[in-house]
This record gives C-alpha cells, structure tokens and sequence, in this order.
C-alpha cells in the first residue's frame, strides 16, 4: 500500500514537471546600456602675428597713427554657450610695459602709458550684447565695431574703439567686462531671453555665414584690426576708457599727474582674447 | 519668344527638383523599416513550440555598457560609431517544426521623472538653456552576413521609452528557415552563424543642439516565442 502511494506521488510529481515544461515557452534577454558623455568643449583658435608692432617714425605716423587691418583672426568653436572678449594687459596692469627710452626723459614726459590707447575693430558685429547699457559718450554699440573714427574726430569719439583694460579697478584680466563694457561676442550675465547675452554653441566650421556674400562670416569668426593714435605731441587723443568715460590717468591726469606727453621709447603690453563659457 | 522662353524656364525647373531630389532622397527617407511597436513587452506568445530556457537563449558578445565619449570639437561634428559594439548570437535548436521565434530591440530610459523622450540625465555639466538629447538621437543597424534582419543594414531609432522596433518579425504562417529575411526557424549560431548572429553599430552625431552632460539608456534585446 505504501509502495502505491509512493508511485503514485512520483507520477504526479512527474505529471506536474512535465507539464510545466510543456507549458514553459522561450524567452530570454539581453540588455546593452548606453552613456552619452558629452563634455564641454570651449576652443578659441586665433591666427596673428606673436607680436603685432607698431613703429613711429615719422611725423606722419604720429599724427594719423597706425592701423593693422586684419591683424588677428579669431576662431570659436564651442559646445557651450559662450562669450568671448578682450582685455589689455601688462606687468602692472593699469600702464604699458616701458621697456626702454630714448633720449633723457623729460622733466613732463611720462612713461605711463594707459592700456586703453589701443583700439580694436572687430568684423562682423557682435550681435548678441543684449545686455549691454551705454555708459555715454560714443559708445553706443557693446563691442569693437565701428570704424575708427577719423583723426580730426578721434578725440570727440575717444572709447569708442578703445580696448577693455584692467587699468580701472585693477581687476584681474579673467574679470569679464560689466554691462557697460565691450565684448565681441555675447555679453554680461547669462540671460537666455533675447536678444540675448550669449552665443550658442556651434563652431566656425559649421556655421553659416551672416553677412550676405562674405562666406565665413559668422558669429564664431572674427576678424581684429588694431590701431594706436599718439598724436603730437604725443598725448593719444583717443584715451578713454571702453566705456568711452574719461581715463583718470589720462596724461595729466591721475599716475601722469603734472605730465604734457609721454616720452620716445619701446612700449608693450598683451591682449588676450578670452573664450568663457556662459550659461 | 516669350513661349519658348517659358518653355525652357519650365524645363530647368524639372531638371533642378530632378537633381535636387536626387540629392535629397538618401538622407530624408526615415530610418525604419517597420512601425514601432509601443510599448513593446517582452512576453512569448503563448505557444511551447520551442524548449523554454535556458535550452533556447540568447546570447550577449561584447560589453553590456558601450559608452560614446565627446570630448573634442571634431567628435562633435561628426558624431561617433561604434562598429560591432554588440553581438547577439540566437540558440533555437530544440523545439518542434512549428517552432518560431522573433527577436525585438527596445529602449528604456527609466521612466519618470525622465521625459518620455529624452534620455536619462545623470549629470549636467553645467546649466545649458538647451533640451536635453532626444532617444531617436541614438541610431542602431543591425546586420548579419545573410541579411535576415527584418530592416537590414540600416541606421534606425526608437523614440519614446518603452518602444519597441522587431529586428526578426513576427510573422504569421510557417517559420521561415534558410538565408533569407526574417529566418525564425530552428536553429542555432552554432550550426548556422550567418543566419544566427546579429551585429550591431551605435552612431550618435551630437552636432551643438544638446546641452553636455552624461546620459543613459538601456536597449532591451527580445528573444520570444511566436504563434
């Protein structure tokens, strides 16, 4: 009796099995995960000369200054929205690098040159300063744009061109510019609403070109022209700042208190384009 | 003169959209093949036509995480392959002569709080104003040397979580067997690889539409049972 019972639990143990595999069907998978690392990625390529010189040795050349078209090419590429400016800078920050004179130095000479003598033009505009506010004067674009103004009106639109410095409120050179500063692309703050106050990200090697019939212009290509007006004697009479607001060391002004013209010799500084991210 | 004029007009107009169309055709026609299938679940038929697991299954080669790092302008102007990052070898040899099988892709991105169609964001290298990338952003092709795929050879996506898209058919009538589109009979990459074993690419061209940060998804590969 209990051998029955036996077998008949191991049938039904083997009925139960075997119907669960008849039962059973194919079915299996396979998972593959994928991760998109998307770094940022922020590249300024510039092409220009290592130093761009300027030398005057006539009377001419102090009187009409000298212009370096095309000096320095800028190309952005960026997968970030961004913002790219200039800023003068030197050992000591406020005053071009005075590396040697000529002749004695004058009892009202000054070799204290401020940073912001050097003009820029940028081509094309920078159309994406939706930010920026005119501190007055000429300044009524937030960028590098406009011609340089003629040397019989270079004083009356003194800043207009003129480059952002640290000469003021010494800050560091990777300060951006404020609201009433230039930039040559984008602007202050990282408002996304327009017109904007930056560019999006994209490249020159992609970009469509933004002025009609000049291929390769577009907002992440920029062609920079440098100028510098001593003037004579030499005073520069275009120094202001980028606000086109008055430079307080200005020749007789401020460091250059007391001083009519800066003296003969080699000066230099750097200009450095910085690419930032902006969002 | 003004006909003939208008005649001519008429016939460059013809020969511009014929070129411009010529041109235009390869990359404007949509990747699929086939109609998604939303959502996709992974769930036999009902039938037992086929041994059950693990006697029939499907096999993963290569790595079950595949990343695509961008990390220069260049890669992000011409997107990034990975050629043969996934193998999928299909064992159906035991079952009866009525014994078929379908092999589906579908994507995952975790559900909420994720958009329906974007991927998983696990970091965000910054804050960018821009969407976050878009699933149909990955592309696949799946392929093998006999060209069984329902949709051979070609880059496809899929655009919702949860979508589904057959890389072997589901389809009606007896199991098609040897080297021809669809094959769903008995068989084995071990007795038949060309028919048997799917590779599989990854393409993401990220272009500067997508803010940078790390993401995720998970392509769920579907070895079922068929009718």
């Amino acid at each position: 009796m209990k051998t029955k019972i036996y077998a008949a639990a191991a049938l039904g143990l083997g009925l139960l099995m075997f119907g669960n595999t008849a039962k059973a069907q194919i079915q299996d998978e396979q998972n593959v995960t994928v991760t998109l690392d998307m770094q940022p990625v922020l590249q300024l390529f510039m092409t220009t000369s290592n130093q761009v010189n300027f030398t005057f040795n006539t009377i001419e050349s102090y009187m009409g200054g000298e212009i370096q078209y095309g000096a320095t090419i800028l190309k952005v590429s960026s997968s970030v929205n961004w913002d790219l400016y200039a800023v003068g800078t030197s050992t000591g920050g406020i005053y071009w690098d005075n590396q040697i004179i000529y002749g004695a130095l004058g009892a009202n000479a000054s070799t204290n040159i401020p940073l912001d003598v050097l003009e820029l033009h940028q081509y094309p505009n920078n159309n994406t300063n939706g930010s920026f506010v005119t501190a007055g004067g000429s300044c009524t674009t937030g960028d590098y744009s406009l011609p340089f103004a003629p040397v019989a009106t270079a004083a009356a639109n003194a800043g207009q061109n003129n480059i952002f410095a640290t000469s003021f409120g010494s800050l560091s050179p990777y300060t951006s510019p404020g609201i009433n500063d230039k930039y040559i692309a984008g602007g202050f703050g990282t408002s996304t609403g327009a017109p904007g106050t930056q560019n999006i990200g994209g490249s020159y090697l992609t970009a469509s070109s933004i002025v009609a019939n000049s291929p390769g212009t577009s907002n992440y290509y920029y062609v920079i022209d440098y100028r510098i007006l001593p003037g004579l004697p030499v005073v520069f009479p275009t120094d202001a700042t980028d606000q086109c607001t008055a430079d307080i060391n200005a020749i007789g002004l401020g460091g250059n208190a007391g001083k009519t013209y800066y003296q003969p010799g080699v000066y230099t500084m750097d200009v450095k384009y910085v690419l930032l991210q902006d969002q | 003169m003004l006909r003939v004029y208008l005649i001519k007009k008429f016939k460059a107009s013809i020969l511009t959209v014929l070129v411009f169309v010529f041109y235009i055709t390869p990359f404007s026609l949509r990747a699929q093949c086939d109609s998604y299938v939303t959502p996709y679940i992974c769930t036999g038929s009902g039938s037992t036509n086929c041994a059950a697991y693990p006697t029939n299954a499907l096999l993963l080669e290569g790595a079950s995480n595949q990343t695509l790092t961008f990390d220069n302008i260049t890669s992000y102007n011409s997107g990034m392959t990975l050629t043969g990052a996934t193998v999928l070898h299909v064992k159906v040899n035991t079952g009866t002569a009525a014994c078929k099988w379908s092999l589906a892709v579908m994507v995952s991105n975790g559900g909420a709080p994720t958009n329906p169609a974007t991927w998983q964001q696990l970091t965000a290298y910054g804050a960018s104003p821009l969407p976050l990338p878009q699933i149909s952003s990955l592309k696949f092709r799946v392929y093998n040397s006999c060209n069984t795929p329902n949709c051979p050879d070609t880059w496809q996506d899929l655009t919702i979580n949860g979508q589904g898209l057959y890389i072997i058919k589901d389809i009606a009538g007896l199991p098609i067997s040897g080297c021809q589109s669809n094959v769903d009979a008995l068989g084995s990459y071990l007795t038949d690889y060309n028919a048997y074993t799917f590779t599989i690419d990854y393409m993401i061209t990220p272009g500067f539409s997508m803010p940078p940060g790390s993401y995720q998804l998970s392509l769920q590969f579907c070895l079922v049972e068929d009718d």
